[in-house]
């Protein structure tokens, strides 16, 4: 795996421990795959109940609910947000 | 007349014998029992494995650090440098990610490491109780952080706080996907927080008890295998523990950090 430290250019700095990004980052994004799927199909079967519209509701929200554990899963890889191996930064708040 | 008594008193011993016999139950561990049933007004308050550990858990945590920092001396003997380690540990994790804001935040995440930190390794103690291995206790911490975070984004943000599940530089022809994908995910968030630290938790000492019952239950010449099995593993659950806690943290601070500047 490509460490994000060296693609940004910006090398951890020697005196501090390396964080357990990896492996973080790793059971981060599994669970937030399979829970973002979890709650848009519960969301879905919710919504149909209430409207009376079965299945329909169910299968577009179990498919947006796999959209946004992708999207979640690429926002972490792509180290938008933590944890990410030791990148000290001194912008805290690169985001406006 | 006796007979039919000793027989049924037989045939009762019998079974009883048949029930020494190992069976493995790995899930045994989890089970939660009330020491002491305290249930006023309909409310379950009872005293129970998972409430001990708990207190348990508080005690150690408390004295560890009162104990680190008895007489603090500048250069650090062994207990405060641990301790010391640990505090630096959050406030380098705080500040990479909140910023300055994030100071005073700072007691209430350090308080969740380590009671996070301490559920998962006092439940490696045999014959202990691993309070994050219940749903309802990580559910429970995790929805709380949930609700602290909307209530701080609502505090510091007000009504456009809704303008976080917009995300930044879209095509308004995107919008109406884009906002109930982003709301999913905020929503599942919680969940997500709290299945991975309680399955990661039970599934972990679940092998743990399937190998020490192979351990106990097998013959001299094949025992060593699950044994050496189990010790590996244990140093394993330590570091996933640790792991686990860690993110547990780390979530919070980006949950809290996304309420206070939305990304």
């Amino acid at each position: 795996m490509k460490d994000p430290a060296t693609e940004h250019g910006t090398e951890p700095p020697a005196q501090e421990p390396r964080r357990p990004g990896g492996m973080g980052l790793a059971m981060r994004m599994s669970t937030d795959l399979v829970s973002a799927v979890f709650v848009g199909g519960g969301l879905g079967y919710l919504l149909d109940y209430w409207l009376n519209t079965k299945p329909w509701l169910t299968l577009v929200f179990l498919f947006l609910g796999m959209a946004a554990g992708f999207r979640d899963m690429y926002r972490c890889a792509s180290g938008e947000t933590p944890p990410r191996p030791a990148r000290k930064e001194k912008n805290g708040d690169d985001a406006p | 007349m006796d007979f039919a008594f000793i027989a049924a008193a037989h045939a009762e011993t019998a079974q009883n014998v048949a029930h020494a016999a190992p069976k493995m139950d790995p899930l045994h561990h989890f089970q939660v029992v009330n020491y002491i049933k305290i249930a006023p007004l309909g409310f379950d308050i009872s005293i129970s494995n998972s409430v001990l550990w708990m207190w348990i858990v508080v005690g150690v945590v408390y004295g560890l650090f009162r104990l680190a920092l008895r007489n603090p001396t500048i250069i650090p003997g062994r207990l405060q440098s641990v301790a010391e380690a640990g505090y630096l540990f959050v406030e380098t994790m705080i500040n990479e990610i909140i910023g300055h804001e994030g100071k005073k935040f700072f007691p209430i995440i350090f308080t969740l490491f380590f009671f996070v930190l301490f559920c998962n390794w006092t439940g490696l103690i045999p014959g202990s109780f691993t309070v994050t291995s219940q749903l309802i206790v990580t559910g429970t911490l995790a929805l709380g952080i949930f609700g602290f975070s909307i209530f701080l984004g609502a505090y510091h943000h007000g009504w456009k706080f809704l303008g976080f599940f917009v995300p930044h530089g879209l095509p308004p022809a995107l919008l109406p996907l884009m906002v109930p994908i982003e709301i999913i995910s905020f929503l599942a968030r919680p969940i997500s927080l709290s299945v991975r630290l309680f399955a990661n938790m039970t599934a972990g000492h679940t092998v743990l008890g399937v190998l020490f019952f192979f351990t106990a239950t097998m013959a001299w010449f094949g025992a060593w295998l699950p044994f050496g099995f189990t010790v590996v593993f244990t140093g394993m659950e330590i570091f996933i523990g640790f792991i686990q806690a860690y993110i547990f943290t780390i979530l919070t601070c980006v949950y809290i950090n996304d309420s206070l500047h939305m990304h």
